[in-house]
């Protein structure tokens, strides 16, 4: 069975999600009366369209993304990407290049609408065969719908916080005090309800992985993208480092990758993924 | 006598002001996923906030701990 441990994850995750949206949603009608259950439902659905479509957007306007001419010096990518669309069973996707200033690449979009971005500095950095990892590893977020399943779980967890907050808000006295404890809750809540789809994806960088190994037969090139991202570009580094100084400095536990990072990260450690990719 | 909702607020107010202080990266880093673009900034295989939101999410979890403290000043 493909992605077995994926799909036991999300069984789990899923009602987890599920089990608080209920909880929310109950709380709701307790609140306001059975006549908001399917405005609940509505809104829900509306919000998750909205963040999807609006993410998307953003995504592809805060990089100044344009698409790759199909002929002239990214003729080898979009060959490269309908090849390996073809093996994965997915429509080709649109691609777009970006000069982000960094090596980078991600995916918007859905099955049949997915976008693939890859930066400028990303190309001119990897072989051809490591660029090929990870675009592979990009399609593959695509062909699991991995973007959808973030919004839906963002979705899920938004709707948790503002039900938590609205419900301390109509429970208290109206006084400053019970909407700052409100605005508090909502938060709180949705942190917890997020550490659910930040576990599930985590997993799904792995999955993402595997896909992109078993693709282009090898997980050696994208382990080699991988390290030579990780080491970087020297020039960029020490661009991005003056960057990083100047937040560190307002962090009190600076860059390192402590239990709240680890929780709250939606990538694992490139060096689990390096190994993995590597086994 | 102190009210539950006001113990609450003080303890909760002040542990999410610290928590944003410390790791802003990650208040960010939850607003955004799903929703905007939140991996576009970094290098590849990295989580990268935009450092303006990260010094936004600071002060406001520094005036989560004023109001913390202004809520206790005037319940206890």
């Amino acid at each position: 069975m493909r992605h077995f441990g994926l799909k036991v994850r999300m069984a789990i995750v899923g009602s987890i999600l599920f089990a608080f949206y209920a909880i929310a949603i109950l709380a709701a009608v307790a609140i306001w009366g059975t006549s908001v259950f399917p405005l609940a439902i509505l809104g829900s659905i509306l919000l998750v369209g909205f963040q999807y479509k609006v993410g998307k957007w953003a995504a592809l306007r805060s990089v100044g993304a344009e698409d790759m001419p199909e002929n002239g010096q990214y003729q080898h990518v979009h060959r490269m990407v309908e090849d390996l669309s073809r093996d994965m069973g997915i429509e080709k996707p649109r691609l777009m290049a970006a000069n982000m200033g960094v090596p980078n690449a991600f995916a918007v979009g859905r099955k049949g609408a997915g976008v693939v971005v890859v930066s400028t500095e990303l190309m001119s950095m990897l072989d051809d065969d490591e660029l090929e990892g990870v675009i592979a590893h990009e399609l593959s977020h695509i062909a699991n719908r991995d973007v959808v399943t973030m919004v839906v779980g963002q979705g899920i967890a938004s709707v948790v916080g503002i039900v938590a907050q609205w419900a301390v808000l109509l429970t208290g006295d109206n006084e400053l005090a019970d909407f700052f404890l409100a605005m508090i809750v909502g938060q709180i809540v949705q942190m917890i309800a997020m550490i659910f789809v930040l576990a599930i994806s985590r997993y799904r960088e792995f999955v993402a992985d595997a896909d992109a190994k078993r693709a282009i037969g090898s997980g050696d090139p994208l382990a080699r993208a991988l390290e030579k991202i990780q080491r970087g570009n020297q020039a960029v580094q020490e661009d991005r480092s003056q960057v990083d100084e100047q937040v560190s400095a307002l962090c009190i536990f600076g860059e390192d990758r402590s239990l709240i990072q680890k929780l709250f990260s939606t990538h694992p450690p490139t060096e689990e993924r390096i190994q993995r990719l590597r086994e | 006598m102190v009210g539950l909702r006001e113990l609450l607020t003080v303890v909760l107010g002040a542990a999410l002001g610290v928590l944003l202080v410390a790791y802003p990266q990650v208040f960010v880093r939850i607003q955004t996923l799903g929703r905007m673009p939140h991996d576009t900034r970094g290098r590849y295989g990295e989580d990268a906030e935009n450092p303006l939101w990260v010094r936004i999410v600071q002060l406001v979890g520094v005036a989560c701990i004023v109001a913390a403290l202004y809520v206790a000043t005037q319940s206890f």
